[in-house]
């Protein structure tokens, strides 16, 4: 085994670890035990129930590991947030809509209507209002001074507002609405109401997702990298922009049911984040970031299912926002745990070789007292310091004090040629 | 590289059309002009060097001809035919700093993306494209680094990269954005030598320039802009106090000393 394919291992061992024990502790934390999982997870192999919606997870987390990555990595992320906060208006809208035309499932001739509770005429109504939000972004950005966060504000605002006033407006008439018990799932998501034609259903639409995304596989990771540069090739980067816009939103519309509108987009996010700590290649972050949401995808339903006090979206957002931070701060090179622990051993071999390189150009021997007061360093920093360098013979102690040895000369000289610039200037800021 | 460049089959070329010609070319952002009524040649076997004070309209000039920004009035043409029917023919190496070198990507997945353009829309790149991708990585001297993250690569072997991406395109064209800016010694270097075979090999080759000290070593012709066209021509013809004076305004003796003695 080289030295790659054990660091990968080690990388898949950490991950499998981290994802272990987010998941057993949120378990723990949301009033579950041992016995219920496995309860559920023998559950999913029997009951109707729980193997549904376990399904709708995996679906889920599948469109959403990838989606997300590719929002993530466009710098996209907030558009996910947008879409499933403006989706509201559109749910309640399309319901009443469908309610007062009377379309309750009607059937006529070989047309069927579908009620106006069920989930595709909801999530038409969704969908419509998530792509107003989204082209309300794209105008404002393209056609006024504003800068995109504060378009992204002002539509999740209005939006989710007006979704709410029709909330109420609906409770204040709910004579006129009984059947829109339902819709409140779409608030904090659900497993309560997901059938399987439902899964079914979104797994179209997923597999529909997934084709296109494979399709445009090559032209969306360039887009996502150098958009500019996509275009010079003869692409029409702002065709493919709008696609990769559009296919967030319908992925975040699939998640509405079992997540809900308000923490969707962390479904789309966190897993993304989670996962890009993980691997450095576009194609391998989607597929840890897939293995992310269906892991928060299942332990959030799988959870709400065993216990009705557990919300499934709060649930499904915490597990995949807990994965997300444990990975920022422990994933080995790029966690932040590692870098700090990497930046102590940088300054540590900095002192010795600032001493080293002191000593060498000093020529004869130092005692303590006088190098803590030469190098303006408290004493135990100048015997931290040399340490390492008398454990590699680079310096030796002698009786008027510390003194370089040959080896020692050799080293320093090493030292300085490393000092020479690779780089002439700074980095150009972001 | 004696062959033909991509979307240049050989012999059928008019030597009197220039490479690009750039034509009664405006280009305003919000009604406001940043380059203004030019009207320019860029010959190939020649490197030009695009050269102004901040905000003279040198990458605009550059993102005009590759159809990125929409002029105002006026038109670029390659080969005497519009951007969009000749664009296999030119290659485009952006400014360092326009992406974000965080992307999940390995210096030859970045390289490869040189060939998406000769593969059009969904095929993906197989063995012939990866081998290409391992050559342009030679030439630029990068092979060792290859599998290598591209946020752990030094600035100059960020810049290396993009030249290998637009080497990957095989073009008759090169229009740079300032390839020399914030490199290691080593890396400018290698890159003008590069720049000088591809223009032994009768590539056009147009460097959106910055450093006043190396025009006149490293150039052929200059393109002298400030908004409007100040000069445009051989080194020689063009790199003089007064031109620079005209570009730059300001101090004309230390100017003058830039320029040279033979200028003055």
């Amino acid at each position: 085994m080289n030295a790659t394919a054990r660091s990968r291992a080690v990388d898949g061992l950490a991950f499998a670890l981290v994802l272990a024990a987010v998941s057993a502790l949120l378990w723990r934390a949301l009033g579950l035990h041992a016995s219920d999982a496995a309860a559920a997870l023998g559950a999913a192999g029997g009951s109707y129930v729980v193997r549904t919606v376990a399904s709708g997870a995996i679906v889920l987390g599948v469109v959403s590991g990838v989606l997300g990555t590719l929002a993530v990595t466009r710098g996209q992320s907030l558009l996910g947030d947008v879409a499933s906060h403006a989706a509201l208006p559109g749910i309640y809208g399309m319901f009443v809509a469908w309610s007062l035309a009377g379309m309750g499932g009607l059937v006529v001739g070989p047309l069927v209507f579908p009620a106006a509770r069920s989930l595709i005429v909801v999530l038409l109504g969704a969908l419509l209002s998530a792509l107003a939000a989204a082209a309300l972004v794209a105008a404002v950005r393209r056609r006024t001074a504003l800068h995109e966060d504060a378009a992204l504000g002002v539509a999740l605002s209005t939006f989710f507002g007006a979704g709410i006033v029709a909330r109420s407006l609906l409770q204040s008439h709910s004579g006129a609405f009984p059947n829109r018990a339902g819709l409140e799932a779409f608030l904090y998501g659900s497993v309560a109401t997901m059938t399987r034609q439902d899964v079914f259903f979104l797994a179209m639409l997923s597999g529909l997702v997934l084709v296109v995304v494979a399709l445009f596989w090559k032209e969306l990771g360039l887009l996502c990298f150098d958009p500019d540069y996509l275009a010079t090739l003869g692409f029409r980067a702002r065709a493919l922009d709008a696609l990769l816009s559009g296919l967030i939103v319908v992925t975040v519309v699939i998640g509405l049911q079992l997540v809900g509108v308000i923490l969707m987009s962390a479904l789309l996010i966190a897993p993304a984040v989670a996962a890009r700590q993980w691997s450095d290649r576009l194609a391998r972050v989607a597929g840890i970031a897939v293995v992310v949401a269906v892991a928060a995808g299942l332990v959030g339903v799988l959870a709400s299912s065993s216990r009705d006090h557990v919300a499934t979206g709060p649930a499904i957002a915490v597990h995949a926002a807990c994965v997300a931070l444990a990975s920022v701060m422990l994933a080995p090179r790029r966690g932040v745990l590692w870098s700090a622990l990497a930046a102590i051993a940088r300054a540590r071999d900095f002192a010795t070789d600032t001493l080293l390189l002191h000593l060498t150009h000093h020529g004869r021997p130092v005692n303590d007292a006088e190098l803590a007061r030469q190098l303006g360093w408290p004493a135990a920093r100048v015997a931290r310091a040399a340490r390492p360098a008398l454990g590699a013979e680079w310096l030796a102690r002698s009786d008027a004090g510390l003194v370089v040895t040959d080896a020692g000369r050799e080293r320093a000289v090493d030292v300085l040629a490393a000092l020479q610039p690779a780089t002439t200037t700074a980095e150009p800021a972001r | 590289m004696s062959r033909a460049a991509n979307g240049m089959p050989a012999g059928q070329r008019d030597p009197d059309v220039p490479a690009v010609f750039v034509e009664d070319l405006t280009v305003a952002y919000h009604d406001k002009p940043v380059l203004w009524d030019l009207d320019v040649a860029f010959k190939d076997a020649r490197l030009t060097a695009i050269v102004g004070p901040n905000g003279a309209g040198k990458s605009t000039l550059i993102r005009s001809i590759l159809g990125l920004v929409k002029p105002a009035s006026g038109r670029a043409l390659v080969f005497g035919q519009p951007y969009h029917a000749m664009r296999r023919a030119v290659a485009y190496v952006p400014q360092r700093g326009s992406v974000d070198w965080d992307f999940p990507a390995s210096a030859l997945d970045v390289v490869t993306m040189g060939g998406y353009g000769r593969l059009g829309w969904f095929r993906r790149p197989g063995r012939a494209e990866h081998q290409r991708a391992l050559e342009a990585l030679e030439t630029v001297g990068m092979t060792d680094l290859a599998e290598r993250q591209i946020r752990q690569l030094s600035g100059g072997q960020q810049q290396r990269i993009f030249l290998a991406r637009a080497l990957m395109q095989d073009a008759a064209v090169y229009l740079m954005d300032e390839p020399f800016a914030g490199v290691d010694a080593t890396t400018e270097d290698a890159i003008l030598r590069l720049l000088r075979t591809l223009r032994d090999a009768g590539r056009a080759v147009i460097v959106v320039h910055h450093d006043m000290l190396t025009v006149r070593d490293y150039f052929d012709d200059l393109v002298l802009l400030n908004v409007r066209l100040i000069a445009a021509g051989t080194i020689a013809e063009t790199f003089t106090a007064a031109n620079l004076a005209r570009a730059y305004g300001g101090d004309i003796a230390r100017l003058a000393q830039l320029a040279g003695p033979e200028a003055a």
